[in-house]
């Protein structure tokens, strides 16, 4: 097995994506162990880890290549690492070609599910403080300045782990990114009971606020594990479920406050209740460390040593990544769709609180309605897509992410409106709650394919994204004392849709925009090569694109294909008869 | 079907927490017709009849009273106003405006059943008979540390929804002195717990080394 970037694993998402569409019932197939049909339009593999992942210098184990002689050794002895056993269908990569999500199989589905909890706890302990908040602020005697500040910090902190975390799964495994991350950050969870004012609840909620890396890691495990025609669902549901731990926060932290409150004071409480997240932290992290495996095929250090995997190079990638606008484009349409998810988890729950004088724990099932949709709407919202995409290819798929996202922005407004009303308020939140996670699974629709080399650069920039665009929203509408909750609400619905509206200026040579229409005689391979230099090119460096060039073909949409089907049937004829 | 069903429940828990509206303001009852003081006992000692501070000096709070929360001292408020048969008393703390500034949800507010500086909605004691009286408040342990003054509300017998009759405030402030928080037992646990998930990965490490040499 050859090295892969955290680009090859993230593309697996699109290519996922584009094979949803064959599969309807999309997700009846993979998920009852049924074996998955291979795609109709090329007989190309498109997600290959090995030989064909050239882009970053790997090399396929070979019988004359080094890392060969301890393959044969190994052979000598008995002990065969060349062929693993598995008991789920796999590809020719080991990657499982079902996702069972009642099975604890080992290495895939067991990584899977090690995969959604890890980043599931991440989230319930980063945002743990918002349903207690009533109780910490009076403690803390904190100001409205110190709680969006905290709120800021929480999600900050984040953007750089994310990125920092692609590289860290290149090189040492998801294993090992999960694993690290979530013990580290179980010292700021642990440490946040014993924070006296605000400097420390701020820096507590900024390095727990880290751990939300963990859904780089996710994504990452996910696509290592799972064949190209089923990763994206392994990858949007296993973010939907991660996200729903925000959910799970507001619901159940209100009610380990209340059983501690029966032995201590609130003040105290709420410092004992943190304890509860910090030790599902370090269980969690210490699991995938023990039972979790990096590759179908092994651990990171194991193929190392036998010779096959080597370490991924970044800089052209990172390069082919940030050079594209369309990369930048989609951070910032990601900070609006998955920055307003995260933005919303801060406050929802204080702001039931105080404008209806609700208790603690009414305030807590009511807001986690908006964390809980995370179970199926992430995962509603890339199905959406690669449904548009079928019809419309990639027009429909930009159309769809803008579409739900503007509705995410409208309910968003209307929150300010319904303030007096707590029925028409949680009207207004279960819609905007399905708008938002599936604005950010329609994000993943299209990520995937801006830049094949890049790839692993570009989702992990959209990703740090979000992050980045909840600190902004969260520093401009919720933090100053002159602007209240509501208002808060409103103006960030109103930043939603104009961000929204900049989707209009994303537009694919071949596959076109919202409003312009594709090129049809550019071809995918064409825009995928231009991330190689020409000396690059020269080399053939390019070709290990060529395989995913083709695939990301269905994005031209149906009418598209068919026209360009009958052009190329209509020549063949011509020159066979002349 | 299950989606309708889970809207339904949804909206009916949001109906039984649907809140009162109120209209009435503070200035339909104003002038004040009550008069409130207070003394304090501090540390066994009671001073009926302390000079009230009406400045509050945020950086050394030597202004004000320091009722001690873990010490139990206690609050003495003394009402004075007109006799209504049938009413009844509220007593309720207020938040003085340096604890209540930059932050909304000790908001003041006009209108009496939304003012969130004065704790209307969850008075200290309530049905004490109008006219004259006293009742010693012992702050609890949720008690956050701000410095306060004492409102006395009139109540309107059987109103609904509630409406006030007269009000009156103290002059001056107190400063609560909340519990300890943080006691040592707790720092303990959380100075062990800290280094359990460090602990926990060097161990690992050492434990998967120790592994690979061995194969």
């Amino acid at each position: 097995m050859a090295s892969s970037g955290s680009t090859t694993h993230v593309l697996c998402t699109a290519l996922s994506a584009l094979r949803l569409s064959s599969l309807l019932p999309w997700l009846a197939p993979p998920l009852l162990g049924l074996p998955t049909d291979p795609p109709p339009l090329t007989n190309a593999r498109p997600c290959t880890m090995g030989a064909d992942d050239s882009a970053h210098g790997a090399s396929v184990a070979s019988k004359t290549s080094p890392g060969s002689k301890a393959i044969a050794e190994a052979h000598e002895i008995g002990l065969d690492h060349d062929v693993p056993q598995f008991t789920v269908p796999v590809d020719s990569e080991n990657k499982s070609k079902v996702l069972k999500i009642w099975s604890f199989q080992r290495p895939h589905h067991l990584s899977f599910h090690l995969s959604w909890m890890s980043f599931m706890i991440a989230f319930f302990a980063t945002f743990a403080a918002p349903p207690m908040l009533p109780v910490i602020r009076d403690d803390l005697d904190l100001t409205k300045q110190d709680i969006g500040g905290a709120a800021i910090a929480s999600v900050t902190g984040a953007v750089f782990s994310r990125i920092l975390l692609g590289a860290v799964c290149d090189s040492y495994g998801p294993r090992y990114g999960h694993g690290v991350l979530q013990l580290l950050c179980a010292s700021a969870t642990f440490g946040m009971a014993a924070v006296s004012n605000s400097v420390g609840f701020i820096a507590c909620r900024m390095i727990i606020g880290f751990s939300l890396a963990t859904f780089v890691a996710c994504q990452f495990w996910c696509s290592v594990m799972f064949t190209a025609k089923i990763v994206g669902t392994a990858n949007a549901v296993a973010a939907g479920w991660g996200n729903m731990g925000a959910g799970l926060t507001h619901l159940i932290m209100p009610y380990i406050l209340s059983g501690m409150e029966h032995i201590h004071p609130n003040f105290v409480a709420w410092r004992c209740a943190y304890m509860i997240p910090g030790s599902m932290q370090v269980i969690i992290g210490l699991a995938v460390l023990i039972f979790g495996q990096d590759l179908p095929d092994g651990n990171y250090g194991a193929l190392r040593k036998i010779g096959k995997k080597d370490k991924a190079k970044t800089h052209m990638e990172l390069l082919a990544a940030v050079k594209n606008y369309r990369t930048w484009l989609m951070v910032l349409s990601y900070g609006y769709c998955f920055g307003v998810e995260l933005t919303v988890d801060n406050n929802i729950a204080p702001y039931l609180y105080d404008q209806f004088n609700l208790d603690l724990h009414l305030a807590g099932v009511l807001g986690a309605v908006f964390g809980l949709t995370n179970l199926f709407a992430r995962a509603l919202g890339g199905l959406l897509s690669d449904v548009l995409n079928k019809r419309f290819g990639m027009r429909g798929r930009i159309w769809c992410l803008w579409g739900v996202q503007s509705l995410g922005g409208v309910c968003s407004i209307l929150m300010f409106y319904v303030d007096h009303s707590l029925g028409a308020t949680m009207a207004v939140v279960v819609m905007w709650s399905l708008f938002v996670p599936m604005a950010c699974g329609a994000s993943y629709g299209i990520a995937p394919f801006i830049t094949r080399r890049g790839l692993g650069v570009a989702t992990g920039l959209i990703g740090a994204g979000g992050n980045a665009g909840s600190a902004v929203t969260q520093a401009l509408f919720f933090t100053g004392a002159n602007m209240t909750v509501a208002e808060g609400f409103l103006w960030m619905g109103v930043m939603i849709l104009a961000v929204t509206a900049t989707l209009g200026l994303l537009h694919f040579p071949m596959w076109g925009g919202m409003f312009t229409r594709g090129n049809p005689d550019i071809t995918e391979e064409e825009y995928y090569s231009r991330d190689y230099t020409a000396a690059e090119r020269e080399k053939g460096l390019h070709r290990a694109i060529m395989a995913w060039a083709s695939e990301s073909r269905s994005n031209r949409g149906f009418k598209e294909q068919l026209s360009k089907l009958s052009a190329d049937l209509t020549t063949k004829a011509n020159v066979a008869n002349v | 079907m299950l989606r309708a069903s889970l809207a339904l429940a949804l909206l009916a828990l949001c109906g039984s927490a649907a809140a009162t509206t109120y209209t009435q303001t503070y200035s339909t009852i104003q002038p004040a017709t009550y008069t409130v003081s207070l003394g304090f006992n501090i540390s066994g000692t009671v001073a009926p009849d302390p000079t009230p501070c009406t400045s509050f000096n945020t950086a050394t709070s030597t202004c004000l009273p320091q009722v001690s929360v873990p010490d139990k001292d206690s609050v003495i408020i003394t009402y004075s106003g007109p006799v209504t048969e049938g009413n009844t008393i509220s007593i309720m703390t207020c938040f003085s405006n340096s604890s209540s500034m930059d932050r909304a949800w000790r908001k003041a507010n006009a209108i009496i059943g939304k003012d969130k500086q004065c704790n209307v909605e969850k008075p200290m004691v309530k049905g004490l008979p109008t006219g004259e009286g006293t009742y010693t408040w012992t702050p609890g342990p949720n008690t956050p540390q701000s410095s306060y003054s004492i409102q006395v509300l009139e109540v309107v017998a059987g109103s609904n929804p509630t409406t006030y009759a007269a009000m009156g405030r103290s002059t001056g402030f107190f400063q609560i002195i909340p519990i300890d928080s943080r006691p040592s037992w707790l720092l303990g646990v959380v100075g062990g717990m800290c280094a359990v998930g460090p602990l926990t990965l060097a161990g690992f490490f050492v434990w998967e080394k120790m592994l690979k040499k061995e194969a």
